[in-house]
């Protein structure tokens, strides 16, 4: 199997807002959010990320999806560098998270054709890849109803058709099923499920160690911004379940740093 | 690259022509100016000329050479002798709009056997008014200069310009001078609240909104994006600036009429293909570079409404510089002057509506607009591709 996602060494570190400073009541003026991560992810794979809130999740993947860029280390997917080589990058991911919304003004029709014109899929191949994915995902009567209009269950499931308008062969997703009702939650991931049946290379991060465990070929848990875990599910998982690994994990770093 | 940046301005347009309120937007200041300078401020002076009242003139002993004169004013004329004089001064005090005029009994001829060589004073005509009256004040100096004329008209030796129209000024000549006072200021105005209308919204907005962030995931240039965006933005100033122009040029003329006789003789007609020619190239540039700077200003702010508290100061500037038209006597022959950015533009208009421009002048606005407007543009590139200028909070 190939390497598609090689993550080397990231270390990422934000400077704090006045306003973040007070709002957390802290004088840091930095916070440390990648400290030297390192994974891979491999071609047709599903790779989860796992972790507490801080712990790294989100900057990781805004940072493979070119949105950001480290402080220092590489990455790079589909070969192709993330820092010089971005453009290509995103040729090739579809890249779902929950600060990326969409124009409330624009009906989903619209905005799946302009993304699909910024992605050049041909007009043909974007219309029947419309009336399926919108079939798919059981929102065609919606197609045109203005955004700001649907719920926010609808509201992210459109989000996850427009990142992937394109077909993209690997799929990013920061917590996909956020937000979302059982049975929206369902049908992604049924959709997830199929993309990794066509050989697509998927990277998720999650919170809910089910979806994981269903999904995931191989896990990562990231703490406090360093890999603390990573292997197939078997070999992290020993008989026991996913959450009782988490959680023994987090509680014995808890214990250290104190 | 141009696909590109043509689907990026399309979505602009469709966000802003698929809106009937921000067509509304687009469409009513224009609307609005032209209804309230052609049609509802001619009725109201005129309507405020028809209630003004007649005012009462008493006159006591007033001269029959006088009398036509003062009969042509639009008084209600009451005449009476020394004897009247009490009295008249009684009504006086009951209405604040009259006038009272008292000659010496002798005025006519006193006037004419008065040797100016003698010293002895001059004899003297009274004029008592209310001047918290504006109708009485008007008649006051109707009447003061009426005196004058009869005064200078006794020791006539030589006239100005009698039965002569010696003003030699063309149409041109008057539509250079009062367009070219009112028209830069107003256009650039018009043009800057035409990019602060819609600009700080789509790009400020789009950030606070978290969408602009699903546009930068796709693979296209940010540089694409800004400058498709700033297209957009432009094509709707100039729509947005040129209706307002348009409204206040062909209202301009009825809002002063009455007030100068030269309102008579303003026309566009006077301007050719080559004057509309350089004013479009210096519109547009001055637009590029205007939006430009609201795009940097928008790309800079965490919201709309800090983006709107950025640009203000701007507008500021824009107007200050604006308003040096309404003092200009013509543009100004400097050449380095073309190159500051905004005054060049103001200057170049000027120029333009006073028919007394430099081509080369205009060139140097116009080239000088572009080249800082693409710095501005790579500016805000700059910022697209900061990601503390993009997502922090």
């Amino acid at each position: 199997m190939d390497e598609t996602i090689v993550v080397s060494n990231l270390c990422k570190c934000y400077r704090l807002s006045k306003k973040q400073q007070r709002l957390e009541k802290t004088k840091e003026t930095e916070r440390i959010a990648l400290r030297g991560l390192s994974f891979t992810a491999k071609r047709g794979e599903v790779f989860g990320l796992l972790g507490p809130n801080g712990a790294g999740k989100t900057t990781t993947l805004r940072i493979l999806s070119t949105l950001i860029s480290a402080d220092s280390g590489s990455a790079s997917v589909a070969g192709f560098d993330v820092v010089s080589q971005s453009r290509e990058v995103r040729e090739r991911i579809g890249f779902l998270t929950s600060e990326l919304k969409l124009e409330e003004f624009f009906t989903p029709n619209y905005l799946f054709d302009f993304f699909g014109k910024l992605y050049k899929v041909p007009p043909e191949l974007l219309s029947r890849r419309k009336a399926e994915l919108f079939g798919k995902f059981g929102v065609d009567k919606y197609a045109e109803v203005k955004i700001g209009e649907l719920s926010s269950g609808m509201k992210q499931k459109f989000s996850l058709i427009m990142s992937i308008a394109h077909d993209p062969d690997i799929i990013i997703f920061d917590e996909p099923t956020n937000g979302l009702d059982l049975v929206a939650a369902r049908d992604v991931t049924n959709f997830l499920l199929d993309q990794k049946a066509r050989g697509k290379t998927i990277l998720l991060s999650t919170h809910i160690f089910e979806l994981a465990e269903k999904l995931c070929d191989r896990v990562g848990i990231i703490m406090d911004g360093t890999m603390t875990a990573c292997g197939s599910l078997p070999e992290l998982t020993q008989g026991k379940s996913l959450e009782d690994v988490f959680f023994s994990l987090y509680e014995s770093r808890e214990r250290v740093s104190e | 690259m141009k696909n590109n940046i043509g689907t990026i301005a399309g979505k602009e347009f469709h966000r802003f022509f698929g809106d009937r309120r921000m067509i509304l937007s687009l469409i009513m200041p224009a609307l609005i100016l032209y209804l309230m300078y052609s049609l509802v401020m001619p009725r109201i002076i005129s309507a405020a000329t028809a209630q003004s009242k007649t005012p009462t003139l008493y006159t006591v002993n007033l001269p029959s050479e006088l009398k036509s004169g003062l009969s042509a004013m639009k008084v209600k004329l009451t005449e009476g002798s020394d004897a009247d004089e009490s009295a008249f001064r009684q009504k006086l005090d009951g209405d604040k709009d009259a006038v009272l005029m008292i000659f010496p009994a002798d005025f006519s001829s006193a006037v004419k056997s008065y040797d100016v060589s003698s010293g002895l004073p001059a004899p003297n005509v009274e004029i008592f008014y209310n001047s918290s009256s504006d109708t009485a004040g008007r008649l006051f100096g109707g009447l003061t200069a009426a005196l004058d004329k009869y005064e200078s008209a006794m020791s006539n030796k030589f006239d100005i310009n009698r039965d002569i129209n010696a003003d030699i000024a063309t149409s041109k000549d008057t539509t250079g001078r009062v367009f070219s006072m009112l028209m830069p200021m107003l256009l650039m105005i018009f043009l800057f609240t035409g990019c602060m209308s819609f600009a700080p919204d789509s790009i400020a907005g789009e950030k606070e909104r978290g969408t602009i962030a699903t546009m930068l995931v796709t693979p296209i240039n940010r540089y694409e994006i800004v400058i498709g965006k700033i297209i957009a933005f432009a094509v709707i100033a100039v729509i947005s600036g040129g209706l307002t122009f348009a409204a206040v040029a062909a209202s301009l003329p009825n809002l002063v009429s009455g007030a100068a006789d030269a309102a008579s003789k303003m026309t566009f007609t006077g301007y050719g293909a080559a004057d509309y020619v350089a004013l479009l190239f210096l519109i547009l540039s001055t637009v590029l570079l205007m939006i430009s700077v609201v795009s940097l200003m928008s790309a800079y702010a965490k919201t709309t409404k800090e983006a709107a508290s950025l640009v203000m100061p701007i507008l500021l500037i824009v107007m200050l510089v604006s308003l040096m038209s309404m003092q200009s006597n013509g543009a100004s022959l400097s050449t380095a002057l073309y190159l500051i950015p905004f005054y060049n533009s103001v200057q170049s208009m000027i120029g333009i509506f006073a028919y007394s421009y430099s081509p080369l002048n205009i060139l140097i606005s116009v080239l000088s607009n572009l080249v800082y407007s693409a710095l501005v543009v790579f500016a805000v590139t700059k910022m697209f591709n900061n990601e503390r200028a993009m997502f922090s909070k």
